[in-house]
């Protein structure tokens, strides 16, 4: 595993979880630290395990702390760029639904392949493809908007 | 994270490039200014184990500069560089990821990186030999950051950049300060005055003054230039 | 409907980046603490392979090809292609010294393999691969005639190593670091001397078991020199 290849991968993976960029980053910077103490010949997927892990703990962790608190930033709310493409882009994905944003991210972003989302999310190639079709088709429908 | 030099020295034939400079380094920007023929570059070849000093010791932590471990770590933009003619922005940059250890889909993560960095993603498919100036020294700079350096040294790395590049170098080599040892040349005191933590000052071969320069110490272009009086 | 690339695009180019400094310092840790690997020499030869120019494989092939020009009388083949060794030798010094010739060199002497592995690499590869091809057709004209594999190899590695050597103590010197076809002249010179002395009959006059012997010499002179070569601190910059 080189962790330039995986570094932005996971980043996005998580700032499109938590939508909040320093919160990202300690998420990322601890989920390599955890795929190095695990056994290290672990395939490259398993990064995202670790990660979707440690952002689940993160959303259990806010909600222990407050039900009212929105610390967790909407994933349109943290952007500092003022580029009208990167806040549509951004709100557009925010509409959807974590699982469907989740898809997006690994298919769109990172350009993972059929076969390793389908470890990640342990969905079976049909329904992916099928997950996938409909989330793009909203997607698109709300960058239309 | 310390750069440290011990009285070195270059001597050719009869002339004395280096003049028993001493100076230690640490996490920050480090401006060093100087004319031409100050000994600015040979000082830096011999900070970057290119060259042997004729007498004095460099070492980093607890490295030679003459090791490999030593050249995983260092960056170094020389003030004059070349290119093989055949190579695209992207190519070059492949090349040296490889020579800098990096894997093949590392080193394509890695150059995609620089290239958004430098400014230069547009151009990067484009031959190195229809590139301007500023846009050859923008692809020096990001070969000069492959391996995340730990010791950056760059010989004049703002020559052939127009305004707004050296804008953006400015803001690059003030990221870069943050965790790395960055050591920067030039006789052109603007590009370093607001960006260096501290200023090393050579003339003829020797330091003829170091420290940290404060806005209310008045303007460094006239302290510099009167160094030469 | 917008097709998957474009999406891709769209999405690729609008979304996140992480801090700059803060990715950086954390990937340096990070490596420390998985470590690197050692310098491979293999790693490095395999990886050159692939920048050394096609022109120079093809040239050295034509040059062993000549073998089967029809045109050659077979008991001049031997001393038709030993003529034309210099030049495959020219090739080599040719292309190990891109780096000096292009200003590159002081970029790959910061790297981990250092501009001397980088020159290491491309003579390895090349001297390997043109020293095969001399192999081949020595087996294929020693097989044909009186003086055997040894001494036909002999008779072609002769100019070859002799061309390598003269070439490479030219550009250390200052003259051959600004003359960038420097090894052309020396090649043209070794080859009209050969020619010279083959036309006066002077090959066939001698007793050629000992040029084994003097190509055996060579080889080691041209180590020497190599190694000479590599150790001068002119080659890392200049």
């Amino acid at each position: 595993m080189e962790i330039e290849e995986y570094y932005d991968k996971i980043y996005r993976y998580c700032y499109y979880k938590v939508g909040n960029k320093t919160l990202a980053e300690d998420l990322t910077q601890e989920t390599f630290l955890k795929y190095l103490k695990s056994i290290c010949t672990r395939p490259e997927h398993y990064l995202y395990t670790i990660a979707r892990n440690l952002c689940i703990d993160e959303y259990r962790k806010v909600k222990t702390v407050s039900l009212e608190e929105e610390t967790v930033e909407p994933a349109d709310g943290g952007f500092e760029q003022s580029v009208v493409d990167r806040e549509a882009v951004a709100k557009a994905l925010g509409k959807l639904s974590e699982e469907d944003r989740e898809l997006m991210i690994l298919r769109f972003v990172n350009d993972e392949p059929l076969s390793e989302i389908c470890k990640i999310t342990g969905l079976s190639r049909f329904a992916l493809y099928r997950r996938l079709n409909n989330a793009k088709s909203e997607l698109v429908k709300y960058l239309e908007e | 994270m310390e750069l440290k030099a011990d009285r070195l020295t270059k001597q050719y034939d009869n002339k004395i490039a280096v003049d028993r400079i001493s100076l230690s380094l640490e996490k920050g920007v480090t401006g060093l200014l100087g004319a031409n023929g100050a000994g600015k570059t040979t000082l830096m070849r011999m900070l970057s184990g290119l060259l042997t000093p004729t007498s004095g010791e460099i070492s980093y932590d607890d490295m030679s500069v003459k090791s490999e471990d030593y050249r995983n770590v260092l960056g170094y933009l020389p003030q004059d560089f070349g290119y093989y003619p055949e190579f695209t922005g992207r190519e070059f940059l492949m090349y040296f990821c490889a020579l800098k250890g990096l894997d093949k889909k590392s080193a394509k993560a890695r150059c995609a990186e620089l290239f958004e960095i430098v400014g230069l993603e547009e151009a990067a498919d484009k031959k190195i030999r229809k590139y301007s100036g500023g846009m050859k020294q923008r692809v020096g700079i990001a070969q000069a950051i492959i391996n995340r350096p730990e010791v950056l040294i760059l010989d004049e790395p703002t020559a052939g950049l127009d305004p707004k590049e050296r804008v953006r170098f400015r803001d690059l080599i003030g990221e870069l300060g943050k965790e790395s040892v960055v050591l920067l040349s030039t006789h052109i005191v603007s590009d370093i005055e607001h960006v260096a933590d501290r200023l090393i000052m050579m003339k003829d071969g020797q330091i003829c003054w170091q420290g940290v320069w404060k806005e209310s110490d008045g303007s460094l272009e006239e302290f510099y230039l009167k160094q030469y009086e | 409907m917008m097709k998957d690339r474009e999406l891709k695009q769209l999405l690729q180019i609008n979304t996140e980046s992480p801090d700059y400094a803060s990715k950086d310092a954390f990937i340096r840790r990070y490596k420390k603490e998985t470590g690197s690997e050692k310098t491979g020499h293999i790693k490095l030869v395999m990886m050159q392979a692939g920048y050394i120019r096609k022109r120079i494989w093809i040239i050295s092939l034509l040059i062993a090809a000549t073998f089967y020009f029809p045109y050659v009388e077979s008991e001049d083949k031997l001393f038709v292609i030993a003529g034309l060794m210099p030049f495959m030798a020219g090739l080599s010094i040719l292309e190990v010294f891109r780096s000096e010739y292009h200003g590159v060199s002081e970029l790959e002497a910061v790297t981990k393999f250092s501009a001397k592995g980088v020159f290491f690499a491309r003579m390895t590869l090349i001297s390997a691969f043109q020293l095969m091809l001399t192999a081949v057709i020595s087996a294929l004209i020693g097989i044909n005639n009186p003086y055997g594999i040894a001494v036909s190899g002999s008779m072609l590695l002769i100019p070859w190593f002799i061309t390598s050597i003269i070439s490479l103590i030219v550009e250390r010197s200052e003259f051959g670091r600004n003359n960038r076809y420097s090894f052309v002249a020396v090649a043209v010179c070794v080859t009209c001397i050969h020619t010279t002395l083959y036309s006066n009959g002077f090959f066939q006059s001698l007793d050629m078991r000992y040029l084994i012997f003097v190509a055996a010499l060579l080889f080691a002179l041209n180590v020497f020199e190599v190694r000479k070569t590599i150790e001068t601190e002119t080659l890392v910059w200049n």
